[in-house]
């Protein structure tokens, strides 16, 4: 089995799954309590992409990982920007780094 | 459909997403040359799949000489996620039909979170835009890393994977902060995943549709009427 196989059967289950619900649900037709429903998709995802991914970020340094984290929920508490979010959570994360934690 | 000011805000949209793809995507390109795939090869993954998790996932059980139809189902569970993530933009915009096969390519957990969050109807020009910029980072990055990804000091590369969960929280927090019902059903989602993760039933890939649904569920009951 070589490589481009693989690759290509990944990119089949990899983009049906994107592709198919944009052709089957339509925005005008939609009942209103699953609109409902699926406006805290957002949400929800967001919270379990971060947790528990997020304390195993740095491999091998859950503390790093957790501290860095909290420091992005506080910089981001108080600036909306998300690129100065994560230009300063990653500058703290190597100063916590960098300290041997 | 494709306003150059919605192209522009996408553009910009995307750039954090950028930052955050470009360092791991180096990192995918950097261990595939250490798995001995060829440069095309390389960047056929990121290019064809432009996939976060999977495709290291992918790599490593290709490298292990795992067979093709557990890679496959694997990887399908892990992305499946993304069928909640395109039913839900969706529901918020109607969009051509002949532009679904692009737009819909380029939905991945990050592009998803900066186009839900987005105030209003989302444009074709926004999404393809946002999503653009996302896959150029994750496409060079790849390229970058196997060619050049040597170069970089470890304490860097570690500090920098904290990237994506930076942003995860930046995309996050300004939403909290608006509505006690979104922070609510984010923590109840992180809450279901860590311990299904820790319990060790299912793999990843369930755990997280089964925290998304969940925590969905719960926000539709618990508040219920209040809109």
């Amino acid at each position: 089995m070589d490589a481009l196989t693989v690759i290509i059967f990944m990119m089949l289950v990899t983009y049906l799954p994107r592709l198919l619900p944009m052709y089957f649900i339509n925005v005008d037709k939609i009942p209103g309590e699953l609109k409902r429903f699926l406006s805290f998709i957002p949400y929800a995802a967001l919270g379990a992409l971060i947790l528990p991914g997020s304390i195993s970020a740095i491999s091998g340094k859950p503390e790093v990982s957790a501290l860095g984290i909290a420091a992005a929920a506080v910089i981001a508490w108080f600036n909306s920007n998300i690129i100065v979010t994560v230009f300063l959570t990653v500058a703290v994360t190597y100063l916590l780094l960098l300290t041997g934690l | 459909m494709f306003n150059r000011s919605e192209i522009k805000e996408g553009l910009y949209s995307g750039l954090p997403v950028f930052i955050g793809y470009f360092p791991i995507a180096v990192t995918f390109g950097l261990l595939s040359k250490s798995v001995n795939i060829s440069l095309f090869e390389s960047f056929c993954f990121s290019s064809m799949v432009f996939a976060g998790a999977s495709q290291f996932v992918g790599l490593n059980m290709f490298h292990a000489g795992i067979g093709l139809g557990e890679i496959t189902l694997t990887v399908f569970l892990l992305n499946f996620r993304h069928f909640l993530m395109s039913a839900t933009l969706s529901s918020k915009t109607f969009f051509n039909r002949f532009l679904i096969p692009v737009i819909s390519f380029g939905v991945t957990d990050e592009t998803f979170a900066v186009a839900a969050m987005k105030k209003g109807e989302l444009s074709e020009g926004y999404m393809i835009a946002l999503n653009f910029t996302a896959y150029t980072g994750w496409v060079t990055g790849t390229v970058v890393g196997y060619v050049a990804g040597d170069f970089l000091p470890a304490d860097i590369q570690a500090s920098i994977s904290i990237c994506l969960y930076a942003m995860f929280v930046a995309i996050l927090i300004p939403a909290v902060k608006n509505s006690f019902k979104a922070g609510a059903v984010a923590v109840i989602a992180g809450v279901v995943n860590s311990l299904m993760g820790y319990s060790g039933f299912l793999s990843s890939g369930w755990n997280i549709v089964i925290s998304i649904v969940a925590a969905s569920f719960a926000g539709f009951f618990l508040f219920k009427g209040e809109d």
